[in-house]
């Protein structure tokens, strides 16, 4: 027959077994979160102004010399993103304005006038 | 020459362009990398999982902690779909990095420090000559009011307090300086900041790290930076 001090402390094992459970489940979920949504340690920076990464703005030029006459220059001027897989990058296609969209991924969806 | 501008009003001939960009750079070395806080960068902080403004102060101590800059802004190699040839010196002024274009696909990746207000222009450069522990001289108004300036009027030697640090490569159009440079600098830990105006600066050992990999005719694209790019022009 338990005490009124046995069930006392009763309770507050069960209680302690039951914050240390809550505590694992934190720390299993936290880890999950930070192996899961940590940015790489290069991008570990950024700005405000969201512009497109250099490597998506210089493919864009390239796409838009492509399809322009040879010889045509093309130079990025303005990018920004759009959502969370594109950006639009503004070109200056032989003194011509040019919008590009292109993916993370490095594909151009499209270049047009603007 | 390629170059592009913001916009009509800044297609005038070249040597108007040249003429205010002097003005900004004079303006730039004059007050080299001097103090305006404008927080535009973000450090992803790994033990809070969030990101935190990165201000010349934070940045400050920071440095002094770590005697480093934060990781992403320190010489790495890095993924770079291009086609340009390796060589190729690319500067994203928004983002702070400055690439330096490798084989395959890749790119060295430093950290730089820019001006405040951007070039303003954006365009395809070169680089016209290299120099070792440049000779800096302070522009005439910085001279006229700033005391400390005075007593380089005729030209500060180069050394480790010199303004423009271990290494300098100057920034050609053809055959005329643009008065750009990238260049070190004796304040580490404004690399990821924009705090002044028109410089591109880099840590002492990126700098001589770059210069020992550039060659003199190498080909420069300066992205557009700063507020032309929010304008949507």
């Amino acid at each position: 027959m338990h005490t009124t001090r046995d069930n006392y402390h009763l309770c507050r094992i069960g209680r302690y077994t039951s914050f240390l459970g809550m505590a694992s489940f934190a720390v299993a979920l936290s880890a999950c979160t930070t192996t899961n949504n940590n940015p790489e340690p290069n991008q570990m920076s950024r700005t405000m102004s969201d512009t497109a990464p250099a490597d998506l703005q210089l493919l864009c030029a390239d796409a838009a010399k492509a399809s322009a006459p040879a010889g045509s220059s093309a130079l990025p001027v303005a990018s920004r993103k759009l959502d969370g897989t594109t950006y639009q990058v503004d070109l200056n296609v032989n003194g011509e304005t040019k919008a590009c969209v292109i993916s993370d991924a490095g594909t151009v969806v499209s270049v047009q006038a603007s | 020459m390629k170059r592009f501008f913001a916009s009509p009003a800044h297609r005038g001939n070249f040597w108007r362009g040249l003429a205010a960009r002097a003005a900004i750079v004079v303006f730039a070395l004059g007050s080299v990398c001097s103090s305006a806080n404008a927080v535009e960068t973000q450090v992803y902080d790994i033990k809070t999982r969030t990101w935190v403004d990165y201000d010349r102060t934070k940045a400050y101590q920071f440095y002094v902690k770590n005697k480093q800059v934060p990781e992403p802004f320190r010489r790495q190699l890095v993924k770079f779909r291009t086609a340009e040839e390796p060589g190729t010196i690319i500067i994203d002024g928004n983002q702070h990095f400055l690439y330096l274009v490798q084989p395959n696909q890749q790119a060295i990746r430093y950290g730089i420090g820019v001006g405040r207000e951007g070039f303003g222009w954006a365009g395809i450069v070169r680089v016209g000559r290299t120099a070792e522990w440049p000779t800096w001289t302070p522009p005439a108004e910085m001279v006229a009011r700033d005391p400390n300036a005075r007593k380089w009027a005729s030209g500060q030697p180069g050394g480790p307090d010199n303004p423009l640090g271990a290494r300098a490569l100057y920034l050609y159009e053809g055959d005329q300086d643009t008065i750009y440079r990238i260049h070190g600098t004796p304040e580490p830990w404004t690399i990821g900041l924009s705090v002044s105006s028109g410089c591109i600066r880099m840590n002492n050992d990126d700098v001589t790290d770059l210069h020992s990999r550039v060659k003199v005719g190498a080909k420069v694209i300066v992205l557009m930076q700063g507020a032309a790019l929010y304008k949507g022009v």
